[in-house]
């Protein structure tokens, strides 16, 4: 089996390997597996182990990269999906009890992409159950559990791409596939020490996930550099002629971010926490001051306006995943899912008006063009990903994560692109993670914030210590 | 500390206790914390003792009588059209997030809008053939299959 030093590298790293043939696919997706059934369910990460469809995918890239038809960066690279994307002949069960049979006979377009660039698909990511679509209270709302967090498994790994952050931390695979409506990206990856990207709305296709919220709803890779990410976006983005929030392909497509040749302009949101622990609050003025270092960067502070922007956000997201899981919720259903609030939160998101709905909908019209505004004076926004570390596996989470938000509500409400990576540990040895926000389609400028800011530091390359 | 959700863990009270962004001047910053606060313990905020009924008296005050009987007009459709599928205990939790949600709503409806201010997923009209519509003219054609569709 190969060592933890090759397990933990990134995508662009184990690429290069693979391309020069001083690593077998073969070897790698064999390590992955063999590791993954170890400690993957000791941390309740995967929700299915694909090893027999990996295995054969693993040797048909090594014939082909020996025969010379070298695919890409991403072939012979294995990863795990969210358990919401369709992958067929596999049970796709949207990490809930009600769909634990579900098995949905198509692959999802991703999943469709990823194997058409020669990547390895090792199993499905466990997810909070519906991705949290019906409201969940404690970490372990979903069919297979908690997940726990590598870096300190009596701690979480937030969701609802759980399993994603999870594997991707202990070194499962290179990396995951994730996806976030308001947090389900950013909070993972930030949590569990990874570089995780909110593609901008539209940018990524969703056929074959599944839906939760139509007008909110991104997918997103969840790995271990900013690096990789700009090269996994280079990959997923395009158009999808399924998907009607899908942007044309012109507008979809992702060339990449190049170097920063002149000076990227940063902007600290100093006020989108509220409170913040201590470890989080040094390790976010640490990384404050590289940045301030950073020839590459003109620091500056910005505000975000004011508004009832979280109220609109998750109004919208509480109406449309009351249609989208309308049958569960009538059927009496949602009494099968785990959490308490889960069973219940569908009934109350129904009794939210039109009336209101249409509200928000204007109010999020008028906030993408007050953000519009403030990117004119900066290209990028940072702050801490989140105020807190992880809480604990057992945590009553609306005592213990419960905070205004305003960046994730704005963030997610205007579909803008945003990347967690880590800049920092606390003392129980959990991450703190630092996120750079852009403008709609400028996916390219927070990738290129993280990308100078990883440059001059490594709590990237940290990795946990799993027995 | 306002209360909100991360991560749509619970919308419907999160749609309603949303805090909006606090706007402070900068210079009330101090030079060594990025936040408003740097907390004094590990943990956020600690829980609260009151019990539901307390709770749900207190959202409930802070109403207007006219959100309060929206509030309890919403409790009980649920309970009509659902009620059979809900315990005492969900009841409960029921009418207390219900009661802490209507301020944030209350809020939002205060937004000032004008009558020009159109909603952001505004109808479009449909030609096949218009390629400012080609998005959802290629959706609508498609026919492809989505996730919970079963072939």
């Amino acid at each position: 089996m190969l060592s933890e030093d090759i397990l933990f590298l990134s995508v662009t790293e184990l690429g290069k390997r693979i391309r020069s043939r001083h690593l077998s696919p073969v070897e790698l997706t064999e390590s992955y597996l063999d590791r993954s059934r170890h400690i993957g369910p000791k941390l309740n990460a995967y929700a299915t182990l694909m090893p027999e469809l990996a295995i054969k995918q693993a040797h048909a890239a090594e014939k082909e990269i020996a025969a010379g038809k070298y695919r890409g960066p991403l072939h012979g690279i294995p990863y795990a999906a969210k358990d919401l994307l369709a992958v067929k002949g596999y049970p796709t069960t949207w990490g809930a009890r009600p769909y634990s049979d579900q098995r949905i006979d198509s692959d999802a377009l991703v999943i469709k992409k990823l194997e058409a660039a020669g990547a390895i698909l090792l199993g499905k990511a466990a997810m909070i159950e519906l991705a949290g679509g019906m409201g969940y209270r404690f970490p372990s709302a979903s069919a297979t559990g908690a997940a726990k967090n590598p870096w300190n498994t009596d701690h979480w790994t937030c969701g609802s791409s759980s399993g994603s952050g999870a594997i991707t931390a202990a070194g499962l695979a290179a990396f995951a596939i994730g996806t976030e409506t308001w947090g389900s990206i950013i909070c993972p990856s930030g949590f569990c020490g990874l570089s995780g990207l909110r593609p901008t709305y539209g940018r990524v296709g969703r056929t074959g996930a599944m839906a939760l919220s139509y007008t909110m709803d991104k997918i997103g890779p969840i790995t271990r550099s900013a690096e990789d990410c700009d090269l996994l976006l280079k990959i997923l983005a395009g158009h999808d002629p399924g998907d009607v929030g899908s942007l044309p392909e012109a507008s979809a497509k992702y060339s990449g971010a190049p170097e920063v040749s002149g000076r990227l302009r940063v902007g600290w949101l100093a006020n989108q926490w509220k409170e913040l622990q201590p470890a989080v609050n040094q390790a976010a003025m640490d990384a404050r001051a590289v940045l301030e270092k950073s020839p590459n960067i003109t620091l500056s502070n910005v505000t975000l306006p004011e508004g009832p922007w979280e109220t609109a956000a998750g109004l919208v997201v509480s109406v449309e995943g009351a249609t989208a899981f309308r049958d569960l919720i009538h059927s009496g259903g949602v009494a099968e899912l785990s959490d308490p609030l889960g069973k219940i939160g569908g009934y109350m998101n129904e009794e939210i008006s039109a009336s209101d709905f249409i509200l928000a909908q204007r109010i999020r019209t008028i906030l993408q063009k007050k953000m519009e505004e403030i990117f004119t004076q900066v290209d990028v926004l940072a702050t801490p990903s989140l105020p807190v570390t992880a809480p604990r596996i057992d945590a009553n989470l609306d005592l213990e994560l419960s905070f205004a938000d305003p960046i994730g509500g704005i963030g997610n409400i205007c579909g803008l692109p945003a990347i967690s990576v880590p800049c920092g540990f606390d003392q129980q040895n959990l991450p703190v993670g630092i996120q750079f926000i852009g403008r709609a389609l400028d996916d390219a400028k927070p990738i290129q914030a993280a990308r100078i800011y990883q440059r001059q530091t490594d709590w990237h390359k940290k990795k946990p210590h799993l027995a | 500390m306002s209360k909100f959700s991360l991560d749509r863990r619970q919308f419907a009270l999160g749609a309603a206790a949303a805090a909006t962004a606090l706007i402070l001047p900068l210079d009330v910053l101090s030079e060594d914390t990025l936040s408003e606060k740097v907390l004094p313990a590990n943990l956020p905020a600690p829980a609260g003792e009151d019990s539901n009924d307390d709770k749900i008296r207190a959202a409930m005050s802070k109403l207007s009588p006219t959100a309060q009987k929206e509030v309890e007009m919403k409790v009980d459709s649920i309970f009509r059209k659902y009620g059979d599928h809900l315990s005492e205990e969900q009841k409960a939790d029921i009418r207390r997030i219900m009661a802490e949600s209507q301020d944030g709503l209350e809020k939002m409806r205060a937004f000032k809008l004008d009558n020009g201010d159109q909603p952001a997923d505004a109808f479009a009209a449909y030609r096949a053939e218009s390629p400012s519509h080609a998005v959802n003219a290629h959706a609508m054609k498609s026919g492809a299959v989505k996730a919970g569709e079963k072939k």
